[in-house]
C-alpha cells in the first residue's frame, strides 16, 4: 500500500512540475533568444494550452519606452494568430495582416493598457483536435 | 534499495510517457475523460486571461530615461537581510533586491549590482529557488564585471526564475507579494528623487503617475488572497494608493498645462504613500 502512495506522489510531481519547467524552459531557449537587441523584462507569460483555446493578456505600455512582443508556439503546434487591442477594443495590430508573424515591435504615443489575444490558426473546414496541446510563449522586451 | 531504485524507474517512466502522450495527444476514453472533454466543450468560449504585473527592470528603464541621477543611500541595506526570516519576509526581500538591482545595473553600477546580484541568488536559494541563473553567466560577468547588457540578462533570469519557481511550488502569494514589492521599491526610488518644484522633473513625475495603469493588475492579483494576514494591510495600502492616483491626476488630456493636470500636493502623498509601504514591506 505503501509502495502505491509512493508511487502515485512521484507520477504527480513529475507531471505538475514537468509541464510547467518545461514550458519555461522552451519560453528561455527558444524565445527570449527572438528578442534579439531588446532586453528581455523579466516576465514570463507562458501557458500550456490546448488547441481550441485562447488566452488574453492584459499589460499596461508606456510612452518613451519601445517594447518588442514574441510569441512563441512549441513545434508541433499550428502557428499563433494574436492581436493587439487598446481597453476600448480597437485593434492596434493583428499579425493575420503581416502572414501570422511572430513578432511585433511598438511604441506608444501616450501610456496604455493593451489587450493580446492570441489562439491557434485552424485548417479550413477543419475542427481543432483538442487532445493536442502544447507550450505557447509570450515575452516582452525592453529598447534600452 | 532495489525497491527504491524501482520507484524511481516507473515515476520517472510514469512521468516520461505523460510528457510524450501530452505532446501526441494521445488520450483513452474513461468516463473520468468524457466528463473533463464535457467541461472543456462547455467552457470553449471562454479565455484564460491573464494580467501582467510590472517588472522591476522595465520600471527602472522608465524613470531611468528621464535623466534622474543614481542615488545609493535610496537602496534596501544589505545589513537588513538578516532580519528576513520567514518566506513572506524573504519574498518580499527578493522583490525588493531585484529592484535595487535593476536600478543599479541601468545606471551602470556594477560593483554594486555584483552585490546585490549575489544578496538576491542567496535570498532566492532560502526561499527553495534553486538555479537563478546559469553559473556559466555569474563567471562571464566575474570576469568582465562592466558588460552593463550581461548584467541587464542576468537580473531579467533571477527575477523570471524566482517568480516562476515559486508559482510552480504552488506559492502564488510570495510570488505575488515578491513581483509587487518589486513595484513598489521601484516606485520608491522614483519619488524619492523627485524635487516637484524642479521643471526637469516634470517627465519624472508623469512617469510616476502613468503607473496608475499597473495598479489594476496589481489589485487583480492581491485581491485573490486578501485574506492572508501579509496580504491584508499592503492591499489596502494599494487601494488607498489608487485614490491617491486618481485624487493627483485631475485630466488625461494633454493639451492642457502641467499643473492643470496634476494635482501635486496630492503627488507628495502618494510619494508619502509609497514610502510607507515601502518601509513597512523593508522592516
Amino acid at each position: 500500500m505503501r509502495f502505491i502512495f509512493i508511487l502515485f506522489i512521484l507520477a504527480v510531481l513529475f507531471n505538475v512540475n514537468f509541464g510547467f519547467s518545461q514550458c519555461k524552459g522552451f519560453a528561455k531557449t527558444e524565445c527570449k533568444p527572438q528578442l534579439g537587441s531588446f532586453i528581455h523584462d523579466g516576465n514570463y507569460n507562458g501557458v500550456v494550452l490546448n488547441l481550441g483555446e485562447e488566452v488574453e493578456l492584459h499589460k499596461a505600455f508606456f510612452s518613451g519606452q519601445k517594447y518588442r512582443m514574441v510569441v512563441c508556439p512549441e513545434d508541433h503546434l499550428p502557428p499563433v494568430h494574436f492581436k493587439i487591442m487598446n481597453s476600448d477594443l480597437e485593434v492596434i495590430f493583428d499579425n493575420k495582416e503581416e502572414g501570422f508573424v511572430g513578432y511585433y515591435d511598438f511604441e506608444l504615443d501616450k501610456s496604455a493598457t493593451l489587450i493580446i489575444s492570441l489562439k491557434f490558426i485552424k485548417e479550413k473546414d477543419k475542427e481543432f483536435d483538442r487532445s493536442i496541446n502544447g507550450c505557447v510563449a509570450m515575452l516582452f522586451g525592453l529598447e534600452m | 534499495m532495489r525497491k527504491i531504485l524501482l520507484i524511481f524507474f516507473i515515476g520517472g517512466f510514469l512521468g516520461a510517457c505523460n510528457w510524450i502522450s501530452s505532446k501526441k495527444g494521445d488520450s483513452k476514453l474513461t468516463s473520468e475523460n468524457i466528463e473533463m472533454q464535457l467541461m472543456k466543450e462547455n467552457t470553449e468560449k471562454m479565455k484564460k486571461i491573464f494580467f501582467v504585473l510590472p517588472s522591476p527592470i522595465e520600471t527602472s528603464l522608465l524613470i531611468k530615461k528621464t535623466g534622474i541621477h543614481f542615488r545609493e543611500d535610496l537602496l534596501n541595506s544589505t545589513d537588513n537581510l538578516p532580519s528576513y526570516s520567514t518566506s513572506a519576509s524573504r519574498s518580499i526581500a527578493l522583490g525588493i533586491y531585484c529592484a535595487d538591482l535593476s536600478y543599479a545595473g541601468l545606471n551602470e553600477q556594477y560593483q554594486i549590482s555584483m552585490e546585490y546580484i549575489n544578496i538576491a541568488t542567496n535570498l532566492a536559494e532560502s526561499l527553495g529557488v534553486l538555479r537563478t541563473v546559469e553559473p556559466a553567466k555569474i563567471k562571464l560577468l566575474e570576469e568582465n564585471l562592466t558588460n552593463k547588457e550581461l548584467i541587464v540578462d542576468i537580473i531579467s533570469e533571477i527575477y523570471m526564475e524566482s517568480s516562476e519557481q515559486l508559482r510552480e511550488q504552488d506559492r502564488y502569494t510570495l510570488a505575488s507579494l515578491m513581483m509587487i514589492s518589486g513595484w513598489i521599491e521601484s516606485l520608491y526610488l522614483a519619488t524619492q528623487s523627485v524635487k516637484t518644484d524642479e521643471v526637469k522633473h516634470q517627465i519624472l513625475i508623469k512617469r510616476v503617475l502613468e503607473q496608475k495603469l499597473s495598479l489594476e493588475s496589481i489589485k487583480n492579483v492581491l485581491s485573490e488572497n486578501q485574506t492572508d494576514a501579509v496580504v491584508e494591510p499592503i492591499y489596502k495600502d494599494i487601494l488607498e494608493l489608487e485614490r491617491l492616483f486618481t485624487k493627483t491626476i485631475k485630466s488625461d488630456n494633454e493639451n492642457l498645462d502641467f499643473y492643470e493636470r496634476y494635482d501635486l500636493i496630492g503627488f507628495e502623498q502618494i510619494c508619502l504613500k509609497i514610502k510607507d509601504i515601502r518601509n513597512y514591506m523593508v522592516n
